[in-house]
């Protein structure tokens, strides 16, 4: 029950963690996927983040990239747009104001 | 880059086919499909060991590893997303900024050319006084006394405003629409403001709809007097002409003003996105 609870809550903020992780620099999917599960707390499945991807590229807030892999077909890397810039800082201030409030009720 | 054997190279296309079916069925777009494929390829060719041939136990120890088909199922794209996150604008339902704004000029608008209206009769008073019967000739050979420089200075700021105020408010109108439309409720005032936007434009709309039947009908008589039923054709196609200008006028406002696709957020708050899908 927990983990499902945890697992609930973990995909509603898959978007804002994608998004962080791209803000340095561009990635491609499994090296994205990769970046999160540096932290368990934010580690995704890839069934989650590739639609995501999808997602966020269609609404033009990443774009994509293809570039040759030794490994085989071309990669597409992922990088912030300045809407997705954006759309990252209005979420970040969301969650900000977000998880203070539930602290406030948690305190 | 290593090699697959062809078996190997089989049986990661039909992992892929799979997955690609569940996200067909989820009703995903094509092109989506096949981005999610693409990165999930990817992803099992870089989980490959590159220093040796790949075997069959080394691609079911992926395919454990990696979510199963299914799970690609339980997605589905904006259109069948589940309701958006909860806007970030966490203040209380407010009249809109813009249409407090459009209503200060509008109301300025109608003041300044009412009072100008007025200040130039009363500026011009002397002159309608010297041309009535009952009033005496122009003093000095004809000239009309000219009016006071501080009153011909109010006259022209009062001009200045009727001008600008309406241009404003129209305006001003038009981004309070915009704005309380995409708010998702969290601005009012929408009444207020599509008056703001169209009052002007609507009264400009109906006296062009209405010249250009009087301009046709002397024309077509060729002369300023017209009978009747010149009249009553200037009338009626006056209305007519007015109202298909205030439809398009009206139409023009609502699609431009038309909430965007996944933003029924308010200004400054982030544009809803289908992550509620994922749920």
């Amino acid at each position: 029950m927990d983990k499902v609870w945890s697992s609930q809550l973990k995909k509603g903020l898959v978007e804002l963690a994608v998004l962080a992780a791209l803000r340095e620099r561009e990635a491609y999917g499994y090296q994205l996927l990769q970046r999160l599960a540096r932290n368990p707390l934010l580690s995704t499945t890839e069934s989650t983040l590739y639609p995501t991807l999808a997602r966020l590229a269609e609404e033009r807030l990443v774009a994509v990239r293809q570039a040759t892999s030794p490994n085989g077909p071309p990669r597409r890397y992922y990088r912030l747009t300045a809407s997705g810039q954006e759309h990252l800082r209005q979420l970040s201030e969301y969650w900000r104001h977000l998880s203070s409030a539930v602290n406030e009720l948690l305190e | 880059m290593n090699e697959l054997t062809p078996q190997l190279r089989a049986r990661i296309d039909a992992h892929l086919d799979a997955v690609e079916q569940q996200l067909a069925a989820a009703n995903v777009p094509r092109e989506k499909r096949r981005a999610i494929v693409d990165d999930l390829e990817t992803q099992i060719l870089d989980m490959i060991d590159k220093d040796r041939p790949a075997s069959d136990a080394d691609i079911d120890a992926i395919f454990r590893r990696l979510d199963p088909p299914e799970a690609y199922g339980k997605y589905s794209s904006p259109p069948l997303a589940a309701p958006n996150p909860p806007p970030a604008d966490l203040s209380e339902p407010r009249v809109c900024p813009d249409a407090r704004k459009g209503a200060c000029c509008i109301a300025l608008a109608i003041v300044s050319q009412l009072a100008g209206f007025l200040g130039f009769f009363v500026a011009a008073g002397p002159v309608i006084n010297i041309n009535s019967a009952q009033s005496p000739a122009p003093p000095n050979g004809g000239w009309y006394p000219e009016p006071h420089p501080w009153a011909k200075l109010f006259l022209l700021i009062l001009a200045g405003a009727a001008v600008i105020a309406p241009i404003a408010g129209t305006w001003l109108g038009w981004i309070a629409v915009e704005r309380i439309r995409n708010s998702a409720g969290r601005l009012y005032g929408l009444g207020f403001a599509a008056i703001e936007a169209l009052l002007y434009p609507l009264a400009l709309a109906w006296i062009a709809g209405f010249m250009i039947w009087y301009f046709i009908i002397v024309a077509y008589y060729d002369r300023p007097e017209v009978p009747n039923r010149g009249r009553a054709v200037c009338y009626i196609g006056g209305s007519c002409t007015s109202i298909l200008f205030s439809v398009l006028l009206i139409w023009l406002l609502a699609s431009f003003t038309r909430p965007r696709q996944n933003s029924s957020t308010p200004p400054g708050a982030p544009p809803l996105s289908g992550n509620a899908a994922l749920l």
